[in-house]
């Protein structure tokens, strides 16, 4: 019996993602940062002249002018997508640093759950006592990490590196729902050159095979699940006021409950706990920072 | 006017940069298995495509464009060694400190070093670069093969025979595990070879 194509192009696939893998981060910042544009005689207005004449700056002007003329998480769907397996790879690539900085990280991370929206993929991770949120972007990591305790941000980033634009801002603990969904966390983030955006991650009823998020202004979301997991996010701050959860009895639609506690705001990049994107902490630098978010269990 | 609209080439480029670099070089890397020299192409192919980029921002898919400049500077690169010389370096990388992707000491989740898996990763490193730059395109960036035609220059026809030989090549290479049945059992062989 030879091995059909379809499983030799499996682990060809396999294969790859394992080879991509090995590609150091620092070696995509190291080409990030080369100017790549030839030399031009005339001189640059004077807002871009004054931020790009420092070598080094240019991924952050480019993320300052783009905010303004880009929408915010260009790409954003919802309803999860398909990654590819670059995609893939570059979300493993890119969390593998901050996992293996994650406080009581004694277990070894397994990926529970991968919600990808066009090229954004929020990853989530889990050691048995504890679990970690992943979330990638074109340009930037940003990793969190939750426990019994509390959640706590470890790190985030973005390709201008500390200091740049780009941090989580605020969060906010929700109790859970009514049936389902047996723990639900959202958060309130933010990243410059984007903007805010919400997450709304938790753990489910293994009877449950779909949710749906319905948002404060009558947009729905739909979550990605997997292994018990549910996980959602959504350009802007809106808050989730339902959730429509599908089991194999039909689908029903429960109230969220409104938050019930408001967190400290996250540290800006810069303040101790903001690296460059996709690579990971400094040594020394991977404490938690503030608690963040609660996520309430039923 | 035209002010505005050379500083959002800029602004294109610099974001097109951030967004692509990573997947240039992965697939770089994939197809030379030599990391520095993945390098010194996605850096070759940026600074073209830099050189470009009025042209290349209003293509339908700048990362298209981009990718087909990184493989075919890559197999031309491979071209213009002898093949003795190639056959050398393909054993030598760029860095002798590190080696080349197949050739490392991989491990695949939690799988030990062991794993017959392994052995199809060194056999990647067999394939001529051609060869594996087409299964690159396919089976890592998802490409079809009337896209990987488009990146190599070539027909569609040509995509699908040069995949065909190497996944051949592929088996040939991995006797024992792509061909269990004739393991250990000569007779059945014979039998077949008689009817």
């Amino acid at each position: 019996m030879r091995m059909t194509n379809d499983q030799l192009e499996a682990e060809l696939r396999d294969a790859f993602a394992v080879g991509a893998a090995r590609v150091p981060v620092e070696a995509v910042e190291r080409l990030r940062r080369v100017d790549y544009r030839p030399r031009v005689r005339r001189r640059w207005p004077l807002t871009i002249g004054a931020l790009g004449a420092a070598s080094g700056t240019a991924a952050v002007v480019s993320v300052a002018v783009l905010g303004g003329s880009q929408a915010a998480f260009a790409g954003w769907r919802a309803k999860p997508t398909i990654a590819t397996a670059a995609q893939s790879a570059a979300t493993q690539v890119n969390c593998q640093g901050y996992l293996a900085t994650m406080p009581s990280a004694t277990g070894s991370w397994s990926q529970v759950a991968s919600d990808v929206r066009g090229p954004y993929t929020v990853a989530i991770y889990e050691n048995g006592t504890s679990y970690a949120t992943c979330f990638t972007g074109p340009a930037f990591t940003f990793a969190s990490f939750s426990s019994a305790s509390g959640r706590m941000a470890l790190s985030a980033g973005n390709s201008g590196g500390p200091g740049s634009p780009g941090s989580a801002s605020s969060s906010t603990g929700f109790t859970s729902p009514g049936g389902g969904i047996e723990m639900l966390s959202v958060s309130h983030l933010s990243l410059a050159g984007d903007g805010p955006y919400t997450l709304a991650e938790g753990r489910l009823d293994p009877t449950v095979s779909a949710v749906t998020v319905v948002l404060s202004d009558g947009r729905d979301v739909a979550a990605t699940t997997a292994n018990g997991w549910f996980v959602a996010w959504w350009p802007g701050g809106q808050e989730v006021t339902s959730a429509q959860i599908t089991s194999a009895s039909g689908t029903t639609t429960e109230p969220v409950d409104v938050p019930t506690e408001t967190a400290p705001p996250l540290p800006p990049p810069g303040s101790g706990t903001a690296v460059p994107a996709n690579g990971p902490p400094p040594s020394g630098g991977s404490g938690p920072a503030a608690p963040s978010t609660n996520g309430a269990t039923r | 006017m035209s002010t505005i609209r050379a500083d959002g080439r800029r602004a294109a480029f610099d974001r097109f940069v951030d967004e692509s670099t990573g997947s240039l070089l992965r697939t770089a890397y994939l197809v030379t298995g030599d990391l520095g020299l993945a390098e010194d192409l996605v850096q070759e192919c940026l600074f073209k495509i830099a050189r470009r980029w009025t042209r290349v921002v209003s293509m339908d898919s700048p990362k298209a464009y981009a990718r087909r400049v990184l493989v075919n500077s890559a197999l031309d690169d491979s071209k213009r060694r002898s093949r003795h010389r190639a056959e050398l370096e393909r054993r030598s990388p760029s860095d002798p400190a590190v080696p080349l992707w197949w050739d490392s000491e991989i491990s695949w989740g939690a799988v030990s070093a062991a794993d017959d898996r392994l052995e199809l990763i060194g056999a990647l490193g067999e394939l001529a670069r051609r060869q594996r730059a087409v299964l690159v395109l396919r089976y890592f960036d998802d490409l079809t093969e009337s896209d990987v035609a488009s990146v190599l220059g070539c027909s569609t026809g040509t995509v699908k025979s040069t995949t065909s030989r190497a996944l051949e090549k592929m088996r040939q290479l991995l006797p024992s595990r792509l061909h269990p049945d004739l393991e250990g059992e000569p007779l059945a062989c014979s039998e077949r070879k008689g009817k």
